[in-house]
């Protein structure tokens, strides 16, 4: 009987020896630990105990932080807040709290830490204590945050993709250029940034990309278009790219707007299209000016023999007169397709817009003023000389007066100011006419509602002044009349000058 | 040699300028070149025609015209400038026209430097007789 007391007070004695030890070697081993500050706090929050990893971490010593409240580890603001008694609240309430928040060492620096807060309890349920592990993140928030600025920084609307096509992160450019709100697009299917024609065979190319995941452009040889939230779209050019991240990989799109480049594209498209279209005007309106020019003269030695003949009958005359008239429009329109086509060389020198104008509407108007058409000049008094070619110019303005007159078969006022406006001067020629029908494209070459029109007038006007890197616009409201505004930089650029 | 040259130049151009009034119209379109030869012969003008530059320096060489009149483009090397320089150099003082479809602002003052009479085409013939009668 005592001897089997005997035998289990020496195995209690062995198992108690046995768990001593093995606590002194959890003891060692939490302890020993550097990169994780592990401690335990009790019931109240005081801290119980304190690892090598806490020391470095948060900078005090055992000995000057056990017994002290853990409050001490948050910043000021959250301690007011009472975000301590929260967070033990919350872990004992659930069993564990986590976060990634700021917290504040020994000497009043503060880091980013990922905090896991564990209740302990006995096996009765009794709250015993806190378990707090603690790591410094700063490092790789700062990593973070150089890659948000980096993406920030980059110049494209930048959309980064998961592996299953959902938006992860994107940059305010993406926001400006799209218009949706950051929150809108997280957790989205980046197919939302797509037209809806595309959006299905994008998706089967997304899925083999993520089959060869590199670095190339987006589609190419494709013209591709990407989807504003208003439901507007325009061309982009876009670039693919893996990143491998903690979160696996992830695939960066870089989203360039081509708008721009697209109309300056086509631009110059246009302007070798009229190069091409101006060399075969120059032979062609020779080819038709010389047997106009044998109609012509055909027709004065018709007449010419008639006025010594005995014959006077006045259809004669009319009909030869008539064709002379139709030979004449002819020509005219053949000078200005010529020119319209073949722009000259720019002749830029300084000259009184005040001047030129009053010539040139003064032309206009002449046998109008009996119809009903006033002329009214509002030209700035400090107007400054402006460098431009001469003759263009007024052909501008002559263009334009044409224009607002016709507009006005039974009377109105033309008006025509003049004004300095930053860098530029404009030059608004308006009518009080019938007004251009909403949608017509005016600019259009050969587009005429006249029944003398030859659809050249306005193109030429917008030849040159974009010759003049200026800029035409109009605005018109049917039944009141039209506005057209002429601006034109004081200063030509050198490119403009050797405009040919 | 040269001298004799020219006082030969000199009895022909005399000669010339006494006897009639001669023209010369350089101009390849055979219809405008017909058109203004009628009209101008019905005005009792002497005319003598060339479809060519080149034709028509050589008969600038050969003969003596008191009026040139030619079209600026003309097919060959010699173009209507140069028609006229010919005759500005043999005959100077004499009248000259020239007559272009689009005329670029060089050809004109060229044609100016030579006093030459610059009318665009289409042609009116009767304001080219006008122009040739009165030099403007």
């Amino acid at each position: 009987m005592f001897g089997e007391l005997k035998r289990q007070i020496a195995e209690r004695d062995d198992a108690v020896e046995k768990l001593k030890l093995s606590e002194e070697r959890f003891r060692l081993l939490v302890e020993g630990v550097q990169d994780y500050a592990i401690y335990i706090l009790d019931p109240n929050g005081l801290v119980a105990t304190w690892n090598t990893g806490a020391e470095r971490i948060k900078g005090y010593k055992s000995e000057e932080i056990i017994g002290k409240n853990f409050s001490c580890f948050f910043p000021p603001e959250d301690i007011e807040a009472g975000k301590p008694s929260q967070v033990l609240a919350v872990a004992a309430a659930a069993g564990q709290y986590a976060a990634e928040s700021l917290r504040v060492r020994k000497d009043g620096s503060k880091f980013w830490a990922n905090v896991l807060v564990t209740a302990l309890r006995d096996t009765a349920g009794h709250l015993y204590g806190y378990s707090k592990i603690v790591r410094d993140i700063s490092a790789k928030r700062t990593e973070e945050q150089k890659f948000r600025s980096l993406l920030e920084s980059a110049p494209d609307a930048m959309v980064i993709v998961n592996d299953e096509g959902r938006i992860a992160l994107i940059n305010s450019q993406t926001e400006k250029l799209f218009g949706y709100d950051r929150e809108e697009l997280i957790g989205k299917p980046v197919e939302i940034l797509i037209p809806q024609r595309f959006g299905a065979r994008h998706v089967e190319h997304r899925a083999a990309y993520w089959q060869n995941l590199r670095l190339r452009p987006m589609g190419a040889g494709m013209e591709l278009y990407a989807l504003r939230k208003d439901g507007t779209e325009f061309p982009v050019e876009i670039s693919l790219s893996p990143i491998q991240t903690d979160q696996g990989t992830l695939v960066t799109g870089a989203i360039r707007d081509v708008t721009e480049r697209r109309e300056i594209e086509a631009r110059l498209r246009e302007k070798e299209r009229l190069a091409t279209l101006g060399t075969t005007a120059a032979v062609f309106a020779h080819e038709i000016a010389n047997p106009l020019n044998g109609l012509a003269t055909g027709l004065e030695i018709a007449k010419s023999l008639l006025d010594r003949s005995n014959n006077h009958d006045p259809l004669i005359y009319d009909s030869i007169e008539t064709a002379h008239r139709e030979i004449q429009r002819l020509n005219s329109l053949l000078k200005d397709y010529r020119s319209f086509a073949r722009p000259q060389r720019l002749s830029i020198e300084p000259v009184d817009l005040r001047q030129i104008g009053q010539e040139a509407l003064a032309t206009v108007t002449r046998g109008h003023i009996a119809s009903g058409v006033t002329l009214e000049l509002q030209f700035a008094k400090d107007l400054p000389r402006i460098r431009v070619d001469k003759e263009k110019m007024k052909q501008v303005i002559l263009n334009l007066g044409k224009n607002a007159i016709e507009a006005m078969p039974n009377g109105g006022t033309l008006t025509c100011k003049c004004y300095r406006f930053h860098d530029s001067i404009v030059l608004e020629i308006s009518d009080t006419g019938v007004g251009i029908p909403a949608g017509e494209d005016i600019f259009q070459l050969f587009r005429t509602t006249k029944p003398d029109g030859t659809g050249l007038g306005l193109p030429i006007v917008q030849q040159i002044v974009s010759e003049h890197r200026g800029t035409i616009e109009y605005e018109s409201t049917p039944g009141r009349g039209t506005t057209f505004k002429v601006s034109v930089p004081l200063e030509l650029g050198q490119t403009a000058q050797n405009f040919n | 040699m040269e001298k004799k040259g020219f006082s030969c130049f000199r009895k022909i151009h005399e000669y010339c300028t006494f006897v009639s009034c001669s023209v010369l119209i350089v101009e390849d379109e055979a219809i405008s070149r017909r058109n203004i030869a009628i009209f101008l012969q019905m005005a009792a003008y002497k005319v003598s025609q060339a479809d060519t530059g080149e034709a028509a320096v050589d008969l600038i060489a050969q003969g003596c015209f008191d009026i040139v009149i030619s079209d600026f483009r003309l097919p060959g090397k010699v173009n209507g400038i140069d028609v006229l320089r010919h005759q500005s150099v043999k005959a100077p003082g004499k009248r000259l026209v020239l007559i272009t479809a689009f005329g670029s602002d060089e050809v004109l003052s060229e044609a100016k430097r030579l006093g030459a009479i610059y009318i665009e085409k289409p042609l009116s013939l009767s304001n080219l007789l006008s122009s040739i009668e009165t030099g403007r």
